[in-house]
């Protein structure tokens, strides 16, 4: 095994089931008494197995350890103590040691691994057929939508403006919240679809649009949700770049600038920091006042069903998950990260960055 | 492509391109939206922007479909194409046209994205938009619709592609190239027996010709 794959491998806790069906959380495992955290010899051998298209990893050393690892439903697992012979790498000692000392097999392993791919896969099933019909009910909901939005869109048409844009902005008060309701609407049925079928996110062709565009755009729709709080979304630095995105794109703003005014203090302010890289992407970060998301739970937040242990207002812990979704159809890079600075009563600036490959318009 | 000196220079198709504005282009761009729903597309806000938009509540007439006599077809998935296909309606509608004329622009309209069963729908179309949409959302999605594919390139490409999976020799494909721009320089109309005189007989004829026939009438757009 090559020393660059070698200390992920050992070092990340990843959960453990041992042979007899203990469980633990991977830094507490069993390990023959050659075997430490900062092993220095690195020379394990690597095989790997491929099970319906999916893979399950073993690992062993002359020492007598031995595991596999394959993931399931997302999650690494790391099974100890399985009786690997395929090593061409081992020594004859060492084959004889563990196969007079290991219990479970590597078909048994891979049996049990299997099983449970399966059964992970048929449940994910359930939960989308399910989700899927469900979503399917809303469909005189989303008829009705329609018809209120075109409604209000035809109203919008007789006030001044070169665009629909401008013509909005001209419109009585009442009328403007009616169309940004609407929309947002619309966006949560979108947001519905993707939840139910996670491949909605790659429908459609990609085009060129303005990133800053995608996230005005948004920010008007959620204004009025954030006025109710006393939130103020400020709009600060400057992009001009255009990224080529799909109609889902526009789940991210909206996930991320509806967290961050569900969780900031009230009377706060929601911030949208634009930057276009040298690289011609587009960096693009929602910051928020409020509570902070503890450090150790930060690998998780893009997690299904993830709620943080700190979180203040209810959710579904799905938002987050399917922005990511939408940002890996678009090879956008998404992440967060809590402010450096001093923090008081667990409260500081948490940060939501988003940083896609773009290019200048001209 | 012509040469910097304009020496040996060749016309191809992709120099034929119609210098309209856009707003002329868009004038000109024939879209259909076949939904039985009448309220569920900004039929009014597109019309009164000068876009020429047709409404089928039911696919009223295959072959004009399949003649490419659309520019653009905004198709919704339920509720249309049972006389074709009573299970797949939509769907049925799209995979046959795609079929018939691959270079027709379709737009896949439905509020059925959830069903993963209908994945294949969307991605055969040549864009997606969700139901319901906004009028910003059409408009964009239309005037995008237009600068890509409504130029003579485009069609040809799409021809090109149908000759090559035809097995059409590389020869033959640039005769009938050439033949094509003679005919939209001397506004020839009619080219149907050059080309079956130029390229034999061939499966897909009526697809080449419709999409020869778009290209002319792109052409003709000056």
């Amino acid at each position: 095994m090559s020393k660059a794959q070698h200390p992920i491998l050992l070092f990340m806790p990843y959960p453990t089931i041992s042979p007899d069906g203990e469980l633990s959380d991977g830094t507490q495992m069993a390990q023959c008494e050659f075997c430490r955290f900062k092993c220095e010899e690195r020379v394990c051998a690597e095989y790997s197995t491929s099970l319906g298209g999916k893979q399950i990893r073993y690992f062993t050393c002359p020492h007598g350890y031995s595991v596999a690892t394959a993931e399931v439903g997302g999650i690494p697992i790391r099974i100890n103590g399985v009786l690997e012979t395929f090593s061409s790498t081992a020594s004859p000692q060492f084959k004889k040691a563990i196969k007079d000392s290991r219990k479970l097999k590597a078909d048994e392993c891979e049996a049990w691994v299997y099983r449970a791919w399966t059964a992970i896969d048929q449940y994910e099933l359930a939960v989308r057929e399910n989700a899927a019909s469900a979503v399917a009910a809303l469909h005189d909901v989303k008829s009705l939508i329609g018809g209120i939005l075109h409604t209000a869109e035809e109203w919008i048409q007789q006030y001044s403006g070169y665009s629909m844009d401008e013509q909005v902005e001209t419109a009585p008060k009442q009328l403007k919240t009616i169309y940004h309701a609407c929309r947002l609407l619309i966006a949560l049925l979108q947001y519905t679809d993707m939840v139910a079928n996670p491949d909605a996110a790659t429908f459609g062709k990609p085009s060129w649009r303005g990133v800053h565009g995608v996230f005005f755009s948004c920010a008007k729709i959620l204004e009025a949700r954030a006025n109710k709080r006393g939130i103020q979304i400020k709009l600060t630095g400057k992009s001009i770049n255009k990224a080529e995105i799909r109609e889902s794109f526009g789940i991210i703003p909206l996930v991320l600038m509806d967290n961050a005014i569900k969780y900031a203090d009230p009377n706060s302010i929601v911030e949208l920091r634009f930057e276009d890289q040298l690289d011609e992407s587009v960096a693009v970060v929602v910051a928020s006042t409020g509570t902070l998301v503890p450090r150790k739970e930060w690998p998780w937040i893009f997690d299904k069903g993830f709620r943080g242990s700190n979180a203040t207002a209810a959710g579904s812990g799905l938002g987050l998950h399917i922005a990511r979704l939408v940002a890996d159809a678009h090879a956008t890079k998404i992440a967060y990260e809590a402010s450096d600075g001093p923090v008081k009563n667990g409260k500081g600036e948490n940060r939501f960055s988003v940083v896609i490959r773009g290019k200048r318009p001209y | 492509m012509e040469t910097p000196l304009g020496i040996f220079s060749r016309k191809t198709i992709h120099d034929i391109n119609p210098r309209l504005a856009f707003d002329e282009l868009m004038k000109r761009t024939r879209v259909l939206v076949i939904d039985d729903q009448s309220n569920e597309f900004p039929f009014e806000f597109l019309k009164k922007q000068g876009y020429s938009v047709d409404h089928w509540h039911d696919v009223q007439d295959l072959a004009k479909l399949e003649s490419g006599f659309f520019d653009i077809i905004v198709l919704d998935i339920g509720g249309v194409g049972a006389e074709l296909d009573a299970d797949k309606e939509g769907v049925a509608v799209l995979t046959h046209v795609k079929r018939v004329n691959p270079s027709q622009v379709i737009v896949a309209y439905s509020g059925q994205a959830h069903r993963s069963a209908q994945i294949p729908f969307f991605k055969l179309a040549d864009q997606y938009v969700p139901k319901p949409a906004t009028a910003i959302m059409w408009k964009e999605t239309i005037d995008e619709l237009i600068k890509n594919t409504m130029s003579t390139g485009h069609y040809w490409g799409g021809l090109r592609q149908l000759l090559e999976q035809d097995g059409v020799a590389r020869v033959k494909i640039e005769k009938l190239e050439r033949e094509l721009i003679r005919a939209i320089r001397k506004k020839a109309p009619d080219v149907q027996d050059r080309i079956k005189r130029i390229l034999g007989p061939t499966e897909n004829i009526v697809s080449i010709i419709s999409i020869v026939a778009k290209i002319g009438r792109i052409a003709a757009m000056t």
